[in-house]
C-alpha cells in the first residue's frame, strides 16, 4: 500500500509529463471499452431477439437475409413448392409447425387512411411458427385458408396506424390493393429480424395471396422445431429431405437463427475490428511512451537507485518499485480512459445507431489491460534499473 | 571479521584503483583510512561495504567467501551489517528526515509503526527530533549528515563505513560529527572512516594509509614497503 502511494507520488511529481505519457493509454483503453460495449450490447440484443423469436425457428430461403424484399433471382430458380412442404411435414417428425410466406408491399385503405406496408400470405400454422400472440379476435383458420376467404390479421402497429383506436378496426372491412378484406384479428408486433424491418404487418391466407398476386414467387418457408428435438440435428434432417427432392442446389437453403442474424453481426464485427485496431495501435504506442518515460525516470533517478542499493535494497525491490510505478501510471491512464470510453460508447451508440452496453466486466477488463500494458512496457526499464551497479549509480550526477 | 587478501580493482582499460591490498578488520575497531584524493580510498571502502566487487583477490566476512555470495545476499549484508555515511550525505531529496531514516527499515520489512518509532528515536539520538519532518534541502550540512548517521544506524548494523563524512562540513560541525562517531565506537560499533584530515585521524585507534592504490602504512603493523 505504502509502495503504491510512493509510486503515485513519483508520478504526481511530474504531472504534465505523466499526463502526456498516458494519452496513448487513455485512447487505447477508451477504445477497449467501446469495443466491449458494442460487443456486449450486440450480444444482448441478439440474445433478446433469439429469446423473443425462439431459438427453434428455421427458415428455408433462397435469400441471403430475410428482408431482401422478395427480389427474385435471375430466371426461375428451383425452390420449395407446397408439395415439398407437405413432404417435409410428413418425413421430419421434429417439425412443430411449417408455413410458406409470400410477401409484398401493398396499399391499405380504411376510412380516410391510406398507408403502405407489408402483407404476408401464410398458412394458419404461421401463428405458431412465429409465435404470434393474438391480442383480439383470432388468426385465420385452415378452412378459411383452404377456401380462399378474404380475411386479414393485422399487427398491433398496423391496426394503430390504420385507425386512431386499434380496437375499432376489428371486424371492419379494409381495402388492400383494391380488394376488400375483413379484419378478423390483431396480433402483437414481431421483433424485427433486421433493424430496418417495420412493425406494421398484415397476414392473409396463402391461397388468397397466391390468387391476387399470382406472379409472386415463393422464396421463404418458416418452420419451428419441436422442443423435444435438438435444433442442430433437426436442421440436418430437413436438409437431407430437401436434398432428396432438389439435390445439391438446396445445400444452403436452411438457415437457423444464428444465420438469420449474421448480416447484422457482420456489420458489428467490422466496427469492432476497426476499433480493436485502434485500441491495439494506441495501446502499443502508449506502451512505448510508457517505456520511454520510465527509461527517462530511471536515468534521472540513477543516484536514488544507488543510494537505495547502498542502504540495502535488493535488485528485486528496485525492480518492483519501477514496475509498480509503470503500472500505476498506466492504471491512472486506464481510469481516465475508462471514463472517456464510456462517454465515447454513448456517442457511438447515438451516431451509428448500434446498441452498446457498459458492464463492470468491461471496466475490469480495461483496467486489467492497462496494468498489463504498464507491466509489459516497464519490464525493460525496471530490469535495467535493478541491474545498475550500486557504485556506478552513486557516482552518477 | 572482515578480511581482504591481495585485493585489486582495475577499471578498464588499465586503471589500477586498488593494487594487492590486504587488510583485516576486527570487531569493534576504529580504523581511519587516509590518503590523497584519487589514491583509492573510496574504492577500498566500497569493497569493504559490499557495494563493489574486487577484480582479483580474496575477501571474507565472518569467514564466508564474499565472492560466493549472490546479489541478494550482498544486499542483505548491506542492509543488516553495514551503515553507510557519505561525504555528500546522499539523502533522498523527496523524503523528509524521518522517512529517510526509516527507509532501510522498510527494506528490512519492519512494521510501519515500528519504523516510525525507531526513526524518531534515532533522530532524537542525533539531536534532530525537531527537524523530523523537514526535507533535506531545508536542513544545514551538519544536520543532513546527522540524518545520514541516523539512517546508517537504522537496522542497528555492526559496522559503520563513513567516506569522508566531514568533507563537506566546516571544521566546527565536522568535529561535532566526529564526536558522534566516537560515541558510536564507544557503544561497540566497528568504525571505518575515510579522511585526509590528520586531526580527524587522531580520533582513530588505527590508521591505514593508501597511496596510488596500495596500502603503504598500517599503524597496527608498522610501516610496509611495497
Ligand atoms: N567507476 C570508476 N570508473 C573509472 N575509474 C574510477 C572509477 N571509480 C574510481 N575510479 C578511479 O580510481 C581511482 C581511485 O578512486 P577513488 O577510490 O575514488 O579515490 P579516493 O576516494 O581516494 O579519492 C581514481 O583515479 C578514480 O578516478
Ligand atoms: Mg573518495
Amino acid at each position: 500500500m505504502e509502495a503504491v502511494i510512493i509510486a503515485l507520488w513519483n508520478i504526481v511529481a511530474n504531472p504534465l509529463r505523466s499526463f502526456l505519457t498516458t494519452i496513448g493509454i487513455v485512447v487505447g483503453i477508451a477504445a477497449v471499452i467501446v469495443v466491449i460495449a458494442i460487443g456486449e450490447g450486440n450480444r444482448e440484443v441478439i440474445q433478446n431477439k433469439i429469446k423473443m423469436m425462439g431459438a427453434n425457428l428455421l427458415a428455408i430461403t433462397l435469400q441471403n437475409s430475410e428482408f431482401d424484399d422478395g427480389k427474385i433471382l435471375a430466371g426461375m430458380p428451383t425452390f420449395v413448392d407446397l408439395k415439398a412442404i407437405a413432404t417435409l411435414e410428413k418425413k421430419v417428425p421434429a417439425i412443430e409447425a411449417i408455413s410458406p410466406v409470400l410477401r409484398i408491399n401493398s396499399r391499405f385503405k380504411y376510412q380516410s387512411k391510406s398507408i403502405k406496408f407489408f402483407i404476408n400470405g401464410t398458412y394458419p400454422s404461421y401463428q405458431i411458427v412465429r409465435n404470434l400472440e393474438v391480442l383480439s379476435g383470432r388468426y385465420f383458420s385452415v378452412f378459411e385458408e383452404k377456401h380462399k376467404k378474404r380475411v386479414c390479421v393485422l399487427s398491433k402497429s398496423a391496426a394503430k396506424r390504420l385507425s386512431a383506436n386499434g380496437q375499432n378496426i376489428l371486424n371492419q372491412n379494409i381495402v388492400i390493393d383494391g380488394r376488400r378484406y375483413k379484419v378478423i384479428g390483431i396480433v402483437n408486433d414481431l421483433p424485427p429480424l433486421q433493424n430496418n424491418a417495420k412493425p406494421e404487418q398484415a397476414y392473409i391466407p396463402y391461397t388468397v395471396m397466391k390468387k391476387e398476386w399470382p406472379y409472386l414467387f415463393l422464396d421463404t418457408v418458416y418452420l419451428t422445431i419441436d422442443k423435444d428435438y435438438a435444433v442442430e440435428k433437426s436442421i440436418g434432417e430437413v436438409e437431407s429431405v430437401l436434398q432428396q427432392i432438389y439435390g445439391e442446389t438446396s445445400k444452403n437453403w436452411v438457415k437457423g437463427m444464428t444465420d438469420l442474424l449474421k448480416g447484422e453481426k457482420a456489420i458489428i464485427m467490422q466496427t469492432t475490428l476497426i476499433i480493436t485496431g485502434v485500441a491495439s495501435l494506441s495501446l502499443f504506442v502508449g506502451g512505448i511512451g510508457i517505456m520511454n518515460i520510465m527509461l527517462v525516470t530511471v536515468k534521472e533517478r540513477t543516484k536514488e537507485i544507488g543510494i537505495r542499493k547502498a542502504i540495502g535494497a535488493t535488485d528485486a525491490s528496485i525492480l518492483h518499485q519501477f514496475l509498480l510505478e509503470g503500472v500505476m501510471l498506466c492504471v491512472l491512464g486506464g481510469v481516465v480512459g475508462t471514463v472517456f470510453g464510456i462517454v465515447c460508447a454513448q456517442v457511438v451508440a447515438e451516431l451509428m445507431e448500434i446498441p452498446v452496453k457498459i458492464s463492470w466486466s468491461a471496466i475490469i477488463v480495461a483496467l486489467a489491460f492497462s496494468s498489463g500494458v504498464g507491466l509489459f512496457f516497464s519490464l525493460y526499464p525496471a530490469a535495467y534499473a535493478s541491474k545498475l551497479s550500486p557504485v556506478e549509480a552513486l557516482r552518477y550526477e | 571479521m572482515i578480511k581482504l587478501e591481495n585485493i585489486s580493482k582495475v577499471y578498464p582499460p588499465k586503471l589500477h584503483a586498488l593494487e594487492d591490498a590486504s587488510l583485516s578488520i576486527s570487531q569493534g575497531e576504529f580504523v581511519a583510512i587516509m590518503g590523497k584524493s584519487g589514491s583509492g580510498k573510496s574504492t577500498l571502502m566500497n569493497i569493504i561495504g559490499f557495494l563493489d566487487k574486487p577484480t582479483t583477490g580474496h575477501m571474507t566476512f565472518l569467514s564466508q567467501d564474499v565472492k560466493a555470495l549472490t546479489q541478494t545476499e550482498l544486499a542483505n549484508l548491506r542492509l543488516r551489517e553495514i551503515g553507510f555515511v557519505f561525504q555528500n550525505f546522499n539523502l533522498l531529496p523527496r523524503l523528509n528526515a524521518w522517512r529517510n531514516v526509516a527507509l532501510p527499515m522498510a527494506y528490512a520489512k519492519l512494521p510501519r509503526q515500528k519504523r516510525k518509532e525507531n526513526a524518531f528515536q534515532l533522530l532524537e539520538q542525533v539531536g534532530l527530533i525537531d527537524r523530523a519532518s523537514h526535507l533535506p534541502n531545508k536542513l544545514s550540512g551538519g544536520e543532513r549528515q546527522r540524518v545520514a548517521i541516523a539512517r546508517a544506524l537504522a537496522n542497528d548494523p555492526n559496522i559503520i563505513i563513513a567516506d569522508e563524512p566531514t568533507g563537506n562540513l566546516d571544521s566546527k560541525t565536522g568535529k561535532n560529527i566526529m564526536d558522534m562517531f566516537c560515541q558510536l565506537h564507544q557503544k561497540g560499533k566497528t568504525l571505518i572512516i575515510v579522511t585526509h584530515d590528520a586531526s580527524i585521524a587522531s580520533y582513530a585507534q588505527r590508521v591505514v594509509t593508501v597511496h596510488d592504490g596500495k596500502i603503504i602504512h598500517d599503524s597496527q603493523h608498522g610501516d610496509q614497503d611495497d
